[in-house]
């Protein structure tokens, strides 16, 4: 048939979502199939879209802030910190030391616990429902950690303007517990990460698969260990100046491939486990909170800083009564979508959510970009030229 | 013929096979449970509480073109388990020369058939129907059809039949090359067992074919054919929750989900007495022997439920190599039992 | 009739709905079934991810307006007797979402609660609610399943 022979005509197409056992977020793929190999997919992402920055203008900043962190369960820290941190640098705020570190600490904290969720998620996907449970059994420690530092499990706000919520301090009897804890987990950690990428039949599922090249990868806007395991030498944290201090490895992958990317994040954990123990080592001894600032009329700021998933970046105004104006938060998932689509090309049907999960799709973040054109009359999603466009460029 | 053994071994080998069913996938899950370091569920729940309860929902029209067939399915494939089972009964030997392991591969391989119609009459919420506006979004590619999780699943159980299930064959008929015969009682009877003095005692002086070369073989090769006619994980393509959430038994809801429950852990415990059968020398009867059958017939759900605990579910292209290795395997079982 | 009690208290199958929220919930929600450390499987009541086979429908976040009828149809899909529990203050009330609001009031991205597409038996605030809470919400709700028709 004539029709059939065009290159934009698939077999048939499969929808999976938007509730769904592998990508548990509301998100729908639509994955275009030819005798079960993907040859195109489509990631429609705007249903959990609840308007987060529109909530956010005229709020107070320091009650507006606190809703940056409901972006997302998984990274809430360092939407918070992030906020914050843009806000202290538009504003000139001076803030301790301490509250550095201990800000790094949550961070760090987190991008473990997002890691090994990640993990776990993976080897769900995969199949391997025990490697799966022991990663879930990893995690276990560090929310406790988190609950620990902070009083709660998943939104911690542990940085506010100026420096750190009293509660969040760590005195000395908590960092002798803080680095015991780290202790068993850095061993855990190891353990599994030389069970799991030695066990020939995980390997063997997930090598080779879910290519992403390197040219690919920046073109299509990947970031953080998505982008790392693509080869390109790239992490945040290396310009932002609050992780000076702290001396860590960059882990990079060549391969570009799901067991990269997985290998990547297990020893990303490691390096987060490092960076903690000497930022709970170099604790300053100080008071943690600066009081002495006024919030007043500021200009445009912005921030970025490095999240589990790769670069993010807030930028917002306040006006003369310390109210938000434009607030934009720009999160690594967005950026990375176009990645995740391109990734599964070519792979087999059951491989396609493999593959996106080990993009690390968190996508509460990322349902923010419908523009509504009032001249016109319609709504659009911005599509990956767009996207590009709008990330930072990049060198590589 | 002894026609009050033959009425009594019909009625109470399939009941008694029936029974013993409703445990196997509690053990397995608790097994799996023990192996990711957590309680699990208790023994019961899996086949025999959560059975009952999908006794007792409302019985819902399910989204199919034919709901009556659909619903008729699980019945059938239970009655094919229960003909299997019978078929390696001694009373059942030579009943109208159905005793051979030709009509059991032919009984096997219509419920491997049965996921076929069944994935061809389903249609649920979870894939296409699920309404959301995505096709307005416009995207570049564009296909013929959208199609539905079962019907992915009925290509999926389709290349497991002709491809898949090859092990289980000749795991099947290595015996019979040894024995030197198909009917099912020579081979228990070429393995030492008598009916009419069957002790537990005796038991030590039978000859197993498990215990020789090639039955070892061909035992590998009919464990991995019974992984892939369980879909157990590693070859549960046709079910995995990565894409098709549960594959072509989506749509059965209250009672038929409880034929569903039912045909499945009945298929789990035949194919594993036929094993018994075979193997062990062993066949399933009304007297002592039903005893060791039992324990033994423990064995494989026993080792599926490790297998599965340790390895992801394999896509095509490692399940056609696999299967390859395991049929090779099989046909250097056959080989070593000819000479 | 007691068999019919007993089994529905023995064999219980969750299905969680994730309606938009901010992956908190569902995941401490999924972590409690899932994770060893609270295994929810002991308490006899497995995951599922098909509404044919589920009794208790779990949703997390507030409920955006893309995402209402496929909640809805799953809700109908699900054989009697069933429940819903809202998980989290978003699914309860809404969250943030719904009541608080700058100058330009509350969001008008979602529809609000849980409750204002499907009914719900059992609501746990929470942002979000701790696993044990989750646990205990969920063998709170068995004994209503036993006591439906």
């Amino acid at each position: 048939m004539a029709d059939t022979d065009r290159k934009d005509r698939a077999e048939y197409e499969v929808p999976l979502g938007i509730v769904h056992s592998a990508l548990l977020e509301p998100f729908r793929t639509r994955l275009f199939v030819d005798d079960e190999t993907v040859v195109d997919a489509e990631i429609t992402y705007d249903s959990a879209h609840r308007g987060i920055e529109r909530i956010m203008e005229g709020m107070p900043v320091q009650k507006g802030l606190i809703i940056t962190e409901r972006i997302c369960g998984i990274c809430s820290h360092i939407h918070l910190w992030n906020g914050t941190r843009m806000v202290e640098q538009g504003l000139g705020i001076e803030v301790p030391q301490r509250a550095h570190h201990i800000r790094v600490i949550g961070n760090e904290l987190e991008r473990i616990h997002s890691h090994l969720l990640f993990l776990g998620h993976a080897f769900e996907i995969l199949g391997h429902e025990t490697f799966s449970m022991r990663c879930f059994m990893l995690r276990e420690p560090v929310q406790n950690i988190l609950f620990f530092l902070s009083g709660n499990r998943v939104h911690y706000t542990i940085s506010v303007i100026g420096g750190i919520r009293p509660r969040a301090d760590i005195d000395k009897e908590k960092r002798r517990t803080l680095l015991g804890m780290l202790n068993s987990l850095e061993e855990g950690c190891k353990n599994f990460a030389n069970r799991a990428l030695k066990d020939s039949l995980i390997v063997s599922r997930i090598k080779e698969i879910g290519y992403l090249s390197k040219d690919d990868a920046v073109k299509y806007g990947a970031l953080g260990p998505n982008l790392r395991a693509s080869g390109v030498c790239e992490d945040v944290r290396t310009r932002v100046s609050e992780y000076s201090n702290f001396d860590f490895d960059i882990i990079v992958y060549d391969g570009g491939a799901v067991l990269d990317r997985v290998a990547c994040r297990v020893f990303e954990v490691l390096e987060s486990i490092k960076i903690i123990r000497q930022a709970l080592e170099t604790l300053p001894d100080e008071e943690p909170m600066n009081v002495d600032f006024e919030i007043g009329e500021m200009g445009f700021s912005t921030s970025y800083n490095e999240a589990a998933r790769g670069e993010i970046y807030d930028s917002c105004a306040l006006d003369e009564s310390g109210r938000i104006k434009n607030y934009i938060n720009r999160t690594p998932s967005m950026s990375s979508i176009s990645a995740m689509e391109v990734s599964c090309i070519g792979d087999h049907l059951t491989d396609a959510s493999l593959i996106i999960a080990s993009c690390d799709p968190c996508l509460t973040c990322t349902n923010r970009i419908t523009v509504v054109d009032e001249n016109k009359g319609r709504e659009y999603v911005l599509g990956p030229d767009e996207i590009r466009s709008m990330t930072r460029r990049r060198r590589i | 013929m002894n026609w009050p053994d033959f009425v009594l071994a019909t009625i109470f080998v399939p009941l008694i096979a029936f029974i013993v069913s409703t445990w196997v996938p509690g053990i397995m899950r608790k097994i799996q449970a023990r192996i990711q370091q957590r309680i699990g569920p208790p023994v019961l729940m899996p086949g025999f509480w959560a059975v009952l309860k999908f006794m007792y929902k409302e019985r819902i029209k399910p989204v199919s073109p034919l709901p009556r067939l659909f619903h008729s399915i699980p019945l059938i494939g239970i009655v094919l388990m229960f003909f299997i089972i019978l078929l390696t009964n001694p009373e059942w030997d030579g009943v109208l020369g159905l005793t051979t392991l030709v009509a059991l591969a032919g009984l096997i391989k219509v419920e491997e058939t049965l996921y076929i119609v069944m994935g061809n009459l389903s249609d649920n919420i979870m894939s296409v129907r699920m309404p959301y506006p995505d096709l307005v979004s416009g995207s570049v590619m564009k296909a013929k059809v959208r199609r539905n999780f079962e019907k992915i699943s009925v290509t999926r159980a389709f290349k497991l039949i002709t491809v898949g299930s090859f092990p289980l064959y000749l795991g099947l008929f290595v015996p019979a090359v040894v024995a030197g015969s198909i009917g099912i009682m020579s081979i228990a009877k070429y393995q030492g067992f008598e009916i009419a003095d069957f002790t537990l005692r005796g038991m030590y002086e039978m000859n197993p074919l498990i215990l020789t070369v090639p039955g070892f073989i061909g035992a590998i090769a009919y464990f991995a054919g019974y992984l892939v006619i369980l879909n157990e994980y590693p070859f549960s393509i046709m079910h995995t929750k990565a894409d098709v959430i549960e594959g072509p038994t989506m749509e059965y809801a209250s009672v038929s989900r409880a034929g569903y429950y039912l045909m499945r852990e009945i298929t789990m415990f035949v194919m594993s007495s036929v094993f018994v059968t075979l193997y062990f020398g062993i066949p399933p009867t009304l007297n002592l022997a039903m005893v060791p059958h039992i324990i033994l017939a423990m064995i494989l759900p026993v080792l599926a439920a490790i297998a599965s605990a340790f390895s992801p579910v394999l896509t095509f292209r490692q399940v056609y190599p696999l299967s390859l290795g395991f049929s090779a395997l099989g046909v250097i079982g056959v080989i070593v039992a000819i000479l | 009739m007691m068999l019919k009690e007993t089994s529905r208290k023995n064999a219980v199958h969750i299905m969680l709905v994730y309606t938009g929220g901010c992956n908190g919930c569902d995941i401490e929600v999924v972590n409690a079934v899932l994770s060893p450390f609270y295994d929810l499987e002991q308490y006899k009541v497995m995951l599922t991810w098909n509404p044919r086979e589920a009794d208790i429908l779990a949703v997390t976040g507030p409920v955006t307006k893309k995402i209402a009828p496929a909640l809805k149809e799953i809700y109908d899909a699900i054989p009697e007797p069933k429940l819903v529990a809202a998980i989290g203050a978003c699914a309860t009330v809404g969250g943030p979402y719904a009541n608080l609001g700058g100058d330009l009031g509350s969001s008008d991205q979602i529809i609000g609660g849980v409750e204002k597409v499907i009914p719900v038996d059992a609501k746990l605030p929470g942002c979000p609610p701790r696993p044990e809470d989750i646990l205990q919400v969920v063998a709170s709700v068995i004994p209503l399943l036993a006591e439906k028709r």
